[in-house]
């Protein structure tokens, strides 16, 4: 997730609030770089949803980009899980 | 209490508190606690008390300038006095952005202005609602703006000239007195006085504030995203084809292997810092709660023992590859609180 393709991935999450949805799950098994603009759209997000009585919860961080979210900090902020189903599964906070 | 009493109160000291959470307020970041705040505003009361005394000093000793006095040399002397705090705060890096450098010289000034004002509500009892207006909405607000004006634009020259010491902080000091002895002059009626301050600085405040709101959003992004690549060039062994990386081989004859494997460590340890800052600063831009984090202590643990295990020479020699600038400095102060 970088300045390319990070409006994106907003612009789809933007898209699935607008439809009504206040919880959803990025599965982030597969990204294998986020840089400010990618953590600046978790965390824009994850505020939207607040708002809305929802949450954002991600999933499946892997390598650079696991090792990013902890040492940001926003591994401890944000709602993130090991796997889908535990995300899935999970209850609201 | 009499009502009237409540009323010079309530003028002489309200509008400059008020002022000051609106400040706060207008702060996205919330980057200033509210201990800096109450020190900031204890400083300034202690600066008035030193004032009061230089004043009067002068006005027995100097009669024959009584008239001049007030228009010109108090104007210095309250706002060198005021300065040293604010000069304190910047230069220990306390605070680093426009934002902060304005809230704590606004307290300052504010708590010069409430000391000043405590004592003219004994020495002018008999005085008008009028007299109080001026003060509290004119007097004490540019006690605040003029301390304020000198904070941002001490940092702001940091941060766009990279200036430091009195070319850093003289311009910034003399803005303040000349913004004083301005007001001073006496150029406007006392009401037309109080109505310019208090149109005139909120004006002035909206625009520092968006200004260094988008300098401080562009810098996080930019400083984050390098800190990023940077952590990745470490973790999949490519540093050493950086620049930092071909710097520290540099380095292989004069520091054996365990300093230089220590000068690694520190870099990368800074730059996890560096970029957990930026993380409080996100959460905080989206007005998210920033939960503690107990392992930061551990990480400051470390952070002196390889300092320590570098030692002077070496920390001098890896002085090039750690961030110097007031902004990196204040990200360590601000995770260590």
């Amino acid at each position: 997730m970088d300045a390319e393709n990070t409006p994106q991935v907003e612009k789809e999450c933007n898209a699935r609030i607008a439809e009504g949805s206040n919880t959803l799950i990025i599965d982030a098994g597969d990204l294998s770089y986020v840089s400010s603009m990618g953590l600046r759209c978790f965390v824009a997000i994850a505020k939207t949803l607040k708002g809305k009585g929802g949450e954002l919860r991600i999933c499946r961080l892997q390598g650079l980009v696991n090792q990013v979210f902890e040492i940001t900090g926003l591994k401890r902020s944000l709602r993130v899980y090991e796997t889908l189903e535990s995300a899935a599964s999970a209850r609201k906070e | 209490m009499r009502i009237d009493e409540l009323v010079r109160i309530v003028f002489a000291l309200f509008p400059v508190l008020l002022f000051l959470t609106g400040l706060r307020v207008l702060d996205s970041y919330k980057l200033v606690p509210m201990r800096m705040v109450l020190a900031a505003l204890t400083a300034g009361a202690l600066a008035a008390g030193l004032c009061y005394e230089i004043n009067t000093f002068f006005f027995q000793h100097f009669p024959q300038y009584s008239e001049q006095y007030p228009r010109f040399g108090a104007p210095a002397v309250e706002e060198t006095v005021k300065s040293v705090y604010w000069i304190f705060l910047i230069a220990t890096s306390e605070v680093a952005f426009m934002v902060d450098s304005a809230i704590c010289g606004f307290a300052i000034g504010a708590g010069f202005a409430l000391l000043e004002n405590i004592v003219y509500l004994h020495a002018l009892e008999s005085a008008s609602a009028t007299v109080w207006i001026i003060r509290g909405f004119g007097t004490a607000v540019m006690h605040g703006g003029a301390a304020a004006i000198g904070a941002f634009v001490s940092v702001y020259l940091a941060e766009s000239r990279q200036w430091r010491g009195v070319r850093q902080f003289g311009p910034g000091l003399l803005t303040a007195m000349l913004v004083h002895a301005s007001f001073n002059q006496g150029l406007l009626s006392p009401v037309s006085s109080a109505v310019v301050v208090m149109t005139v600085l909120p004006v002035i405040f909206v625009v520092v504030f968006y200004i260094s709101e988008q300098s401080l959003g562009r810098w996080m992004s930019g400083k984050l995203d390098q800190d990023i690549d940077l952590l990745a060039m470490i973790a999949s062994g490519e540093f050493k084809t950086t620049p930092q990386g071909a710097y520290l081989m540099s380095l292989n004859d004069a520091f054996p292997p365990e300093v230089r494997g220590d000068m690694l460590t520190l870099l990368h340890l800074t730059t996890e810092l560096s970029a957990r800052a930026k993380g409080d600063l996100m959460l905080r831009e989206a007005g998210m709660e920033v939960p503690a984090d107990p392992e930061l202590e551990n990480s400051f643990k470390e952070l002196k023992y390889l300092q320590k295990s570098i030692g002077p020479t070496g920390m001098l020699a890896v002085r090039p590859l750690l961030k110097q600038t007031p902004r990196d400095s204040w990200e360590i102060h601000h995770l260590s609180r």
